[in-house]
């Protein structure tokens, strides 16, 4: 999606409840919260809880205070309540409240055929990149990613060290990217 | 943390990764909260990582069958049906006879063979005269007669010196069936041998008693009896 600036027009656009706004806010926002939660939290409940509620905090404070302070810090502020919710989360280990009926709600990003038709093939791609791997190197990433193994009893195993994992991701990434804007040269 | 450190740590891959430490994480987290760039590359990064265990869930898959074995499926024949529809039946009839025959154990058990256990235990505990027959290697043509209604009866014999201790009196029929087996202790000096037997087991006949050595199957001493049973 294309990057809105967050400034003083973003954040009373929000703040009067603008639903384009609104839509990019929680379609920005939404995939970092969650790999923000996820890298502390399991319960993918509890994460969403967390991102709702830190949706709905931040909704809330925006139309009390008529906008944040400093707008281009809107990132940083959503950060922070995230935080917080998150600690009491925790702490409670509770439900928590429903959105507001206003809410822009979740987006339910799997009814979209377009969106699984892009999925299916970006992972063709990654198929193809992670063909092109040693059986070793495949078997790391198969191990991290597939069977969720603690990365430090993966190189441990496989005798590698933690900085090799990382360049071997970011190996298989680049072969991705590489084919990714090879198909994208050719469709145009 | 600004963009140029979290590009040259590389931030993305560390901190999916679980790489950084609780600091560097909550700094990128900072930062890429308000940096559109490497929130672009965190999520390119993550959605990387969901593909590559979508794609090795996908192999695993193809591995696997394709469904739980099925056996191939035929109509049952007539006589399948037919053991089908009297399966239950004659399951259910067999455990009906088998409990029947149980409790015909218990009845019979109760009302006739522990009672007559328990009969002929008094008989044998209580005070009594015992019909004593002497068997004789060399028996007259006269029958040796008990009464029926005595329930034991003792025969008693000397046995041939050369009998030695202990040993072994088989009885037989006089169609050769051997009936019992009694081992022979030695009898005080100057007593007889003697066995005791149930009335019941020796109908009216003759009978054979073939002593054995205890090391030896010649036998060393025979004796015939003419037994006769009287209903007084």
């Amino acid at each position: 999606m294309s990057h809105l600036d967050f400034n003083e027009e973003y954040v009373r656009k929000l703040a009067e409840g603008d639903r384009e706004v609104q839509h990019h806010f929680t379609t920005y926002f939404t995939p970092i919260l969650r790999i923000k939660l996820r890298s502390k939290l399991r319960s993918p409940q509890l994460i969403e809880d967390i991102r709702q509620e830190t949706f709905m905090r931040v909704l809330q404070a925006i139309r009390k205070h008529n906008g944040v302070q400093s707008p281009e810090r809107l990132g940083a502020y959503v950060n922070s309540v995230c935080h917080n919710v998150m600690m009491e989360g925790i702490r409670s280990n509770q439900r928590h409240r429903q959105m507001p009926e206003d809410d822009p709600g979740i987006v339910d990003e799997a009814a979209d055929p377009t969106k699984t038709i892009i999925d299916q093939e970006r992972r063709k791609m990654v198929a193809s990149a992670l063909a092109e791997l040693t059986p070793k190197d495949r078997t790391l990433l198969m191990q991290l990613y597939f069977e969720d193994r603690d990365k430090d009893e993966i190189c441990r195993d496989m005798d590698v060290n933690t900085d090799y994992l990382r360049v071997l991701i970011h190996r298989a990434k680049g072969r991705f990217k590489s084919k990714l804007n090879r198909s994208s040269e050719e469709k145009h | 943390m600004d963009h140029e450190d979290a590009t040259r740590m590389q931030a993305c891959t560390r901190y999916l990764m679980g790489s950084l430490s609780g600091a560097e994480a909550a700094a990128f987290e900072e930062h890429f909260f308000t940096c559109p760039d490497c929130a672009e590359e965190l999520k390119a990064e993550s959605i990387f990582g969901e593909d590559v265990r979508a794609v090795f869930h996908e192999q695993a898959q193809r591995l696997l069958p394709a469904g739980p074995a099925v056996l191939p499926q035929t109509a049952p024949g007539w006589l399948e049906r037919m053991r089908m529809a009297f399966a239950l039946p004659i399951a259910s009839a067999f455990a009906m006879a088998l409990a029947l025959v149980s409790l015909g154990i218990v009845i019979y058990q109760n009302a006739i063979f522990i009672p007559g256990l328990r009969s002929e235990g008094a008989e044998l505990s209580a005070p009594q005269s015992l019909p004593w027959v002497p068997l004789k290697i060399a028996r007259g043509d006269r029958p040796v007669t008990i009464l029926k209604a005595r329930p034991f009866w003792m025969a008693y014999f000397y046995l041939p010196d050369k009998v030695k201790f202990p040993a072994s009196c088989n009885i037989e029929s006089s169609r050769g069936t051997k009936l019992k087996t009694v081992a022979l202790g030695a009898p005080a000096l100057g007593q007889p041998s003697s066995i005791l037997l149930r009335s019941s087991d020796f109908p009216a006949g003759t009978y054979k008693f073939n002593i054995r050595g205890s090391n030896s199957d010649e036998i060393l001493a025979t004796y015939v009896l003419d037994l006769n049973q009287e209903v007084k």
